[in-house]
């Protein structure tokens, strides 16, 4: 029985890895949307400088030489000068430079293009601090109440970007886990491979265990790509506690597979199954607040993600990788809880299905 | 007739039906060891359905099995161990490799042989690294021929083997089913092509509709007829009234619009006869065959219809 | 004719026929316009409150009274706040009498991390004029937590100054004003108008139904019908390849067509812009954007034979060429191999001179370029498929 069960996951594994749309599913698309979510996520880290342009009025009550000091004390911020508002307004348009200052009298006005949706935020808190530091340092103002930010959870630097990678890892253990059960249960069945085995004395519960394990090494194989990535080439690493995280990976990959078994007790064909998965896919990727801030949405929108198996795996993972505070109750109680029903789900359907096609 | 103990399989009373369609209708045969036995009948007879109940992929409504000597409700798992499978339609797992399949069917048996045995057996050294559904269609039933030879099986099921294929890789399948024989392996055959059930089968039910409607060795079959020889020869558009002279002639007759069949006992008689209808009528006999009845021509006898229709 | 429109009506039917195309091909482009115009537009706005927990020092009553007790001007900010129109912005929470400081931080501690909270304020004892530090807890994985920590040292910063001139420091007059804004958009046309996000979406899902038309839709199938041998047998009736061809291209642009009005009707009448479309400059580009896209899908059934590896190339050529074109978002701030796909995509120009000349945003690439650079890919793939393209099966890789 042990035997049929190591021979099994051992050629089932190969057969999925051996599949070009496995390996670009599982292991090739986390790593493209890294590279493209993690780029642009990492500009608002202050990883790139902010280039402001000074324009003075005649009428500038404020000295060059401190504005120019105060920019160059930050390390994020670099300027230059400008002779006329349109160049300067030109610049920001075509993405030449992010900040536009014009000083007149003692006015400052920071302008932005409102096209730069991601950056605006972080930009408009510096130009703060460009007001502030010259209230402080040139008029001699006393900061009565200083504020200092703590973050939550004594996890400085949590973040959009970082909670990325977690996200990343949980979208290659849906694309290695979704589609198992519809392929076991329908394609399989439609294509009489299932029948064929039938006819053999196999034991069904055996070979369903085979192929869940098969879908590991790949899980496996995903995770450990987007760690080495996410470590050469944005230069993060995490604290990950590896006692969790490795079976967190194997529980995380039986959930997308329960949600699998969720959409094969609902469909009769393999096209509409496999169909329906991907669309499900689609929306986890909007939805799950990992690639996009959900924070914008109408609350109803908001509330999809709760339906999302993809929110809890990514969130169990950002705290097992130390992106965001451990909370081990929580966590045992969702994942437990998710991980209970799909075994419940896949036994249902493995149960309901026939291996022999009618 | 022969002892419960020289038998392989016996059924009585086998009945299956969906909704209101009998594809089963009460049949009752038995296999002898070491045989080769044939299950011949048109599509849509219920030669699958009752194979199917045989292989214990189908439950049946109602009947009794005796499997090798032991009466079991249904074939579960402790006979699957003692059976190979050659479904009609074989279709596997992507993107795994000849030799891993072997090795995966093997485990699915309590004993198995091994699998460069299996791959010599089938021809399909050669063949072992490649990923199966790359394999041709006769290498494909090779292999899945030699996946249902993988537990060294005291019966095995083929059902339609031959579909499909083309003249040379049939007449390959053809020897290794004979080889297969002389092994000493019981070999359950079903087919809707005559030549294929007459120069395999020790012996041969003929199925339609649900029911058996004749059984014998394919001579016995053939001899029940009473006719000794068939006269074939072109139809050449011959109408009414000049063929309904030649039906008077012979009364045995079977026609299709190409061509003519008669049934005659005696050659010696039958043929100058012929030959004076067709003077008479100014027929020209084209491809005049004389040849000895075949099993084709029992089901056309007891049918009314072609095999194939 | 006949013939061709027979491969026509042929592929219309298959696509009206089967509810996942057409949840792909006509629903989801709408779907994805809406989702992004509400992620990146704001357009909730008027749904966002901050949800602030305010931890009050415990010092004796008479003291937290006095007005130069930083727990006594906090406490009338806030009372300023809530009873001005900002209150809409802030729901603020404070705790009960019987509660002590600590109990109340830890409870609200947790909100915050479970995300019931967005930040807390710790105010500090002490009055003025010593210095005193409020501490500003935030959730850092949370957006919104991040503006809200944004908006509060706003806030006190601007305390801070109504402090200084209380005590003396500056007069009012002397201090810095501040104010922002954003650029206006100067539109091609020369009229200045406000920047939409919605608006600059539309030619981004328009350029990006072009894509999936020519690299997939049309890829897909023309492989899919190849590797069964399908159309070797066609072409073995008098049914010439260019007729088939022109078929099916006919139906990408039929498909296209009914795509560019049924995202123009929603972007009408869901929210609410007019964008003039219906010009002949701009037709004629979105035209020869879709030509592009086509020969794109030419240069790739060209270059890859085998049906399961053709359905794996053109899913790793849309992601990065969608993605890292600013159809979806603005991504000149890319640098390094990013960087370099997005000044090498067709797409970045394409969907750069649609956005300019529909005067939704001035396109930072030269006119030239923006015709240039598909120009060359489109020879180049138009090129490539001349010498490579072929309608029979190739081997299976």
């Amino acid at each position: 029985m042990i035997k049929q069960y190591l021979t099994n996951t051992k050629i089932l594994s190969l057969a999925f890895l051996r599949n070009k749309e496995t390996v670009f599913y599982v292991l090739v698309l986390p790593l493209l949307f890294m590279l493209i979510f993690g780029s642009l996520y990492s500009n608002g880290e202050g990883q790139q400088q902010a280039r402001v342009l000074l324009y003075f009025e005649e009428t500038a009550a404020v000295d060059r030489t401190e504005i120019e000091e105060v920019i160059n004390a930050n390390q994020s911020m670099s300027y230059q000068h400008i002779d006329s508002l349109e160049v300067g307004e030109q610049l920001l348009r075509d993405y030449e430079a992010e900040i536009l200052l014009r000083v007149s009298e003692t006015e400052l006005e920071f302008s932005f293009n409102p096209a730069r949706i991601q950056d605006n935020p972080a930009l408009e808190q510096q130009s703060r601090t460009i007001a502030r530091e010259l209230d402080m340092r040139y008029y001699g103002l006393e900061e009565y109440l200083q504020t200092e930010i703590i973050d939550a959870g004594d996890h400085a630097g949590t973040s959009q970007f970082l909670s990325l990678f977690p996200g990343l890892i949980a979208l290659g253990l849906a694309s290695s886990g979704l589609f198992v059960i519809v392929e076991l249960f329908i394609y399989y069945r439609e294509k009489g491979v299932l029948k064929r085995m039938a006819a053999s004395p196999l034991n069904r519960n055996s070979f369903t265990f085979a192929l869940i394990s098969s879908r590991m090494p790949a899980s496996l194989l995903s995770t450990a790509l987007i760690l080495l990535a996410s470590r050469f080439i944005f230069n993060v690493s995490f604290t990950i506690n590896w006692f969790l995280f490795i079976p967190y990976i194997l529980i995380g990959t039986v959930i997308m597979m329960g949600l699998g078994a969720l959409i094969t007790l609902f469909t009769t064909t393999s096209d509409s199954g496999f169909q329906a998965a991907s669309i499900l896919l689609t929306v986890m990727i909007f939805f799950s607040g990992i690639y996009f801030p959900i924070e914008f949405l109408p609350s109803y929108f908001q509330q999809v993600s709760r339906f999302l198996p993809l929110t809890y795996l990514a969130r169990g993972l950002q705290q097992i990788m130390g992106v965001s505070p451990l909370n081990p109750a929580s966590l045992a109680v969702e994942t437990g809880g998710l991980f209970i029903l799909s075994i419940v789900l896949i036994y249902a359907v493995s149960q309901k299905s026939s291996w022999v096609a009618e | 007739m022969s002892s419960s103990t020289d038998r392989a399989i016996q059924i009585e009373g086998l009945m299956k039906s969906y909704g209101s369609l009998k594809a089963v209708d009460r049949i009752s045969f038995y296999v002898k060891k070491g045989q080769i036995f044939t299950l011949l009948g048109p599509n849509g007879a219920g030669k699958t359905t009752t194979v199917e109940i045989l292989e214990g992929l189908k439950e049946a409504d109602a009947g009794r099995i005796e499997f090798f000597g032991r009466k079991v409700d249904r074939i579960a798992g402790k006979e699957k161990e003692d059976i190979g499978v050659l479904l009609q339609k074989n279709s596997y797992i992507e993107k795994v490799k000849v030799k891993e399949m072997i090795k995966m069917f093997s485990s699915f048996y309590k004993k198995s042989l091994p699998v460069h045995e299996i791959l010599e057996k089938v021809a399909l050294k050669d063949k072992e690294n490649s990923y199966v559904e790359n394999l041709s269609g006769g290498q494909q039933q090779r292999l899945s021929i030699g996946l249902a030879l993988i537990n060294d099986p005291k019966i095995l099921y083929l059902d339609e083997p031959t579909t499909g294929l083309d003249p040379q890789a049939r007449r390959n399948l053809w020897d290794l089913i004979e080889a297969l024989k002389s092994d000493g392996k019981t070999i359950f055959l079903t087919t809707h092509y005559m030549d294929e059930a007459e120069k395999l089968s020790d012996y041969v039910y003929i199925m339609d509709q649900g029911r058996i409607i004749a059984d014998g060795t394919p001579e016995e079959l053939i001899d029940n007829l009473g006719q000794e020889n068939v006269i074939d020869f072109a139809r050449n558009g011959l109408e009414d009234p000049e063929f309904s002279r030649l039906k008077e002639l012979y009364p045995r007759i079977k026609s299709n619009p190409e061509e003519i069949s008669v049934y005659v006992q005696d050659l010696s008689t039958a043929l100058p006869d012929l030959i004076n209808w067709a003077e008479t009528a100014d027929f020209k006999l084209d491809n005049l065959k004389i040849r000895r009845p075949n099993l084709e021509d029992v089901f056309l006898e007891l049918t009314g219809k072609g095999l194939r229709d | 004719m006949l013939a061709i429109k027979n491969i026509f009506l042929k592929h219309l039917r298959k696509q009206l026929r089967d509810r996942y195309s057409i949840f792909w091909n006509l629903a989801f482009p709408l779907v994805l316009l809406t989702i992004l115009a509400l992620i990146f537009g704001g357009q909730t706005g008027q749904d966002i409150s901050f949800d602030i927990s305010i931890v009050m020092p415990e010092t004796s009553q008479e003291i937290s009274a006095s007005d130069f007790a930083y727990a006594g001007i906090i406490d009338e900010v806030i009372n300023n706040i809530e009873g001005s129109e900002d209150s809409r912005w802030f729901q603020f929470y404070q705790q009960k009498s019987d509660q002590s400081a600590e109990e109340f931080f830890s409870q609200e501690k947790n909100l915050l991390e479970a995300g019931d909270r967005h930040l807390i304020l710790k105010i500090p004892e002490g009055s003025l004029p010593d210095p005193g530090l409020i501490a500003i807890y935030r959730r850092p994985g949370s957006q919104l937590s991040n503006i809200a920590a944004d908006v509060m040292t706003g806030i006190i910063s601007e305390i801070n100054r109504e402090i200084n001139i209380a005590e003396g420091n500056v007069s009012r007059d002397q201090l810095l004003t501040t104010t922002s804004r954003q650029i206006d958009i100067t539109a091609a046309n020369g009229a200045e108008r406000s920047f939409s996000v919605t608006e600059y979406l539309v030619p981004g899902i328009i350029l990006f139904t072009f894509l999936i038309s020519g690299v997939e839709i049309l890829v897909g199938r023309i492989s899919s019908m190849r590797s069964r041998g399908i159309l070797k047998r066609y072409f073995a009736t008098p049914l010439k390849p260019i007729q088939y061809f022109a078929g099916i291209l006919s139906f990408i642009i039929v498909l296209s067509a009914v795509q560019v009005l049924l995202i123009y009707s929603w972007s009408s009448f869901i929210f609410d812009i007019s964008l003039n479309i219906f010009n002949l400059n701009f037709i004629l580009y979105m035209i020869f954007a879709l030509i592009v896209s086509v020969s794109l899908g030419f240069m790739v059934l060209s270059l890859v034979k085998s049906r399961e590896s053709v359905g794996v190339v053109t899913n790793a050529l849309t992601y990065p060429m969608a993605f890292l074109s600013g159809i979806f978002f603005e991504v000149s701030g890319l640098t390094g191999i990013l960087g370099l796909i997005v000044a090498l995509n067709p797409m970045t120009y394409l969907v750069n001179g649609m956005r300019d000349m529909l005067g939704i945003y001035p396109s930072p690439t030269s006119e030239l370029l923006n015709l240039a650079v598909p120009l060359i890919w489109m020879a180049g793939s138009i090129a490539i498929s001349l010498m490579k393209f072929s309608w029979n099966p190739g081997s299976e890789s």
